[in-house]
């Protein structure tokens, strides 16, 4: 595989795993990042990883299935983790930021319907227009 | 004039602040308006005076892996600070890592910050005023002590405060909320208004003040109303122009150095511990502005060690540290000569510089509180869109007082915006349990995530807490760290007093959880440091971050360290203020009075320094 296909079955394999498309995973402007840092890191198990997906037919994907080994089950959940917090799992508890710029887009906040703390404000009385709520709003 | 660590003991001031918090601030603005030298001595740094300098901090926050209240400002050894993550476990050895030595038996959950600006950097800025009953809970309920002064006395001054701070509230809310808690005073003057219209209530509060109209609690035998109330705050909205406090309606006031930024809350949803933009107040305004005086002087990276006073009960001057890198032995000590001190560094510091400086008083250190904070949760049928605006816009006050008060703590509950953030560290806990113990992933996790988030519901529970005089701070002259700073001591226990006030919140938040059909999902743990066990059941309690007590004033040097003035007893030229002088905590996150009682010193000092005579210091 060469070096743009696996980026770009990195990317597929991300789509799948983080229920986002291919658009939301680029808006945060770090896959390239993600990619190298993870290629970096795990450079083995993530080949593996990205073999054994090509094979995987998409709507079959479940972490439930025993599927991949223990080891790559935990590389995909590194993965879901960081597009969608910005944090590097070591493991379940302990966790580090890539940088400020991946707190800033961990996809979470959309995934929830909300903004990062700190960033990205959604306007002076926003917290009180809900689109839930329609019936008690601005009574 | 800002500088760092210089050498000024050739100049003479009218009056030394030590500290440029909230409380060192409001005096040094009022007192440069009146053409007073003054002279603000600051532990810490002040570079986030420059706009740029304090976005920095913004990306210290970013990156930190735990969002604490000191996360986006940064400890500092020349003067050092608690962290509330220094708490750990229930054992006090084990939470005596940090800059506190905790003896217990509870710990003390609390932290501040030392940088100029002190802990209003990393404040929420709820601004409630305490109700008349909170100035005189010993004679009223027979417990805790009584204020030197009354409600009335105090209402202009926290008036001013409004006006310094720059609030948005609607006092409607409040006045209807004075009755359903029996205020038989003036709360607010007839005509008043706040400077700016309240900051809009957030899609939950709106919800839950639509589920719980006509709801009520009874506790033995009388009804309490459970109605939601917007909550009066320190951050920018629109301004009302029915407001007159200065002849015209208010100005909001923007970022220091960037006055285009911050003129309006847009809802960063981080104001703790630090607004982007500043639109929510913190002393950095007040300083900026009594800068422009021409007549206040900062020192910063100059830390206070102690107090010198002559045989007559008067301070010649104080001893500060001036330090120019991180390194321990890198200071050189400077005196501050002028004719008034104030020590505004906080309950703890001032305390310790008292004691360190043998001011003469056994109730120095004594009478410590807090508002113990006890966090519920749950979860709702209805999706509610929060994890938006500011972390609160509204509360439940009207269990505030009652004859409850008698035997146990009143609360306030405190609505939350940002779901299960500060109990269980959402949203992120729910997406790592997701991942890692249910194994899901994909579109079902994304869909999972959204539901579970959306629905949080977290109603925190701020409790009064009586002075007693064994909860103290104290030093001991061998405990120092490694930069030789001594380490503050703290004694500190939940009377049960609290903690049936406590029992008394769980009850409440489960009649709540059930009006609003929601689930309730508070858990607490035995490992949690704050864990508590009464009559079988279970709570942990958290800190607000409201030091209280520790210079508490009175009537006299027999019950008081401070006069109503805030002036220690025996001293003629000595004040401590903030809010070490509260005598009770009340119900009211304490600020807001903290302000009042400052501004009230001010313009006491200013008639004291304009009549120059020896008025200071007639003790009554
Ligand atoms: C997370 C959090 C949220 C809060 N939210 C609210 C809220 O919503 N509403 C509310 O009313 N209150 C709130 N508070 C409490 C509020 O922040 C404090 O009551 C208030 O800021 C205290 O002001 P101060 O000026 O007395 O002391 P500080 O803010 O502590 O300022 C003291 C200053 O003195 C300096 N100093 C200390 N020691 C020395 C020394 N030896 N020499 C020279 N300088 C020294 C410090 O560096 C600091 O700048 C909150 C606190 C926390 C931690
Ligand atoms: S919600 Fe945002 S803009 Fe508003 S005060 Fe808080 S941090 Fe500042």
């Amino acid at each position: 595989m060469s070096r743009v296909n696996t980026y770009d079955l990195f990317l597929k394999l991300s789509e799948t795993i983080t229920g986002f498309t291919r658009v939301d995973l680029l808006s945060t402007g770090l896959d390239v990042h993600y990619y190298e840092f993870i290629n970096a890191k795990e450079p083995k198990t993530l080949k593996e990883l990205l073999k054994k997906y090509y094979f995987v037919p998409c709507s079959d994907f479940s972490l439930d299935k025993s599927y991949f080994s223990e080891e790559l089950n935990f590389l995909i959940k590194q993965i879901i983790l960081l597009w969608y917090t910005g944090r590097w799992y070591i493991n379940s508890v302990n966790y580090y930021y890539l940088s400020s710029e991946s707190y800033k887009q961990g996809l979470i906040w959309k995934a929830i319907n909300a903004h990062p703390f700190g960033a990205n404000p959604t306007g002076y009385g926003s917290w009180g227009k809900s689109i839930y709520l329609e019936d008690i709003n601005d009574k | 004039m800002i500088n760092e660590c210089i050498d000024v003991s050739e100049k003479e001031f009218d009056v030394v602040i030590v500290g440029g918090g909230i409380a060192g601030s409001l005096i040094a603005k009022q007192l440069g308006i009146y053409g007073k030298k003054v002279l603000i001595l600051e532990a810490g740094e002040s570079k986030h005076m420059k706009y740029l300098d304090y976005q920095r901090n913004l990306d210290l926050y970013y990156s930190a892996s735990v969002k604490s209240p000191n996360s986006p400002f940064s400890s500092n050894s020349h003067a050092p600070q608690p962290d509330e993550l220094d708490v750990i476990s229930k054992i006090p050895y084990m939470n005596s890592k940090g800059y506190f030595i905790q003896m217990g038996p509870t710990p003390y959950r609390s932290d501040y910050t030392r940088h100029l600006g002190g802990a209003t950097l990393h404040w929420l800025g709820t601004c409630l005023r305490m109700i008349p009953d909170d100035f005189k809970t010993k004679t009223k309920f027979g417990v805790g002590l009584d204020w030197p002064l009354t409600y009335e006395e105090l209402r202009p001054y926290y008036e001013q405060a409004e006006y310094e701070i720059g609030i948005s509230g609607e006092v409607n809310d409040q006045r209807e909320l004075g009755q359903l808690l029996n205020i038989k005073e003036e709360w607010f003057g007839k005509e008043y208004v706040f400077p700016m219209h309240k900051i809009p209530e957030s899609n939950i509060d709106k919800y839950l003040s639509k589920q719980l109209e006509g709801k009520s609690i009874t506790f033995q035998g009388h009804q309490y109303s459970l109605k939601v109330t917007s909550t009066p705050q320190a951050r920018n909205g629109i301004p009302n122009m029915k407001y007159r406090y200065r002849g015209e309606p208010y100005k909001p006031v923007g970022a220091v150095g960037n006055d285009f930024q911050g003129k309006r809350c847009v809802g960063y949803s981080s104001c703790v511990p630090i607004c982007p933009i500043q639109a929510k107040y913190s002393a950095l305004k007040t300083l900026d502005s009594a800068l422009k005086s021409g007549n206040v002087t900062i020192v910063s990276k100059a830390v206070v060690t102690e107090i010198k006073v002559d045989g007559f009960g008067k301070v010649e001057k104080v001893v500060y540290k001036a330090y120019t890198s991180n390194n321990p032995n890198d200071f050189s000590l400077y005196t501050a000569v002028g004719k008034i001190f104030v020590l505004a560094a906080n309950p703890v510091e001032n305390s310790k510089l008292m004691l360190k400086s043998l001011i003469k008083n056994d109730l120095i250190g004594k009478y410590l509180m807090d508002h113990p904070f006890l966090l519920t949760w749950g979860l709702s049928p209805q999706l509610l869109g929060i994890f938006k605006g500011p972390g609160s816009t509204s509360g439940i006050e009207s269990l505030r007082n009652g004859k409850f008060r008698e035997h146990r703590s009143a609360f306030r509950i405190e609505i939350g915006n940002l779901g299960w953030l500060w109990s269980n560290g959402a949203p992120y806990s729910i997406i790592n349990s997701l991942v890692f113990e249910k194994n899901n992933s994909g579109k079902k996790l994304r869909e999972s995530t959204y539901d579970m988030n959306q629905r949080q519901i977290q109603l925190g529970f701020m409790l009064e807490q009586p002075a007693e005089a064994t909860n103290r701070i104290t030093i001991d002259r061998r405990e120092k760290d490694s930069f030789g700073n001594l380490r503050p001591i703290i004694n500190y226990k939940l009377s049960e007093y609290t903690i049936k006030g406590m029992e008394a919140a769980k009850q409440t938040a489960s009649t709540l959880y059930s009006y609003l059909g929601a689930k309730e999902c508070t858990s607490y743990t035995d490992d949690d440091p704050g864990f508590i066990q009464y009559n079988n059941n279970s709570y942990a309690f958290s800190g607000a971050g409201h030091f209280m007590g520790g210079h508490v004033m009175g009537t006299s040097i027999h019950n008081s360290v401070v006069d109503k003035y805030q002036k220690v007893w025996g001293y003629k030229n000595l004040f401590a203020v903030g809010c070490g002088s509260l005598p009770t905590t009340g119900t009211a996150n304490p600020t807001l009075t903290l302000a009042a009682l400052a501004l009230m010193s001010a313009k006491w000092i200013n008639n004291s320094l304009e009549k120059e005579k020896i008025t200071i210091g007639v003790d009554k």
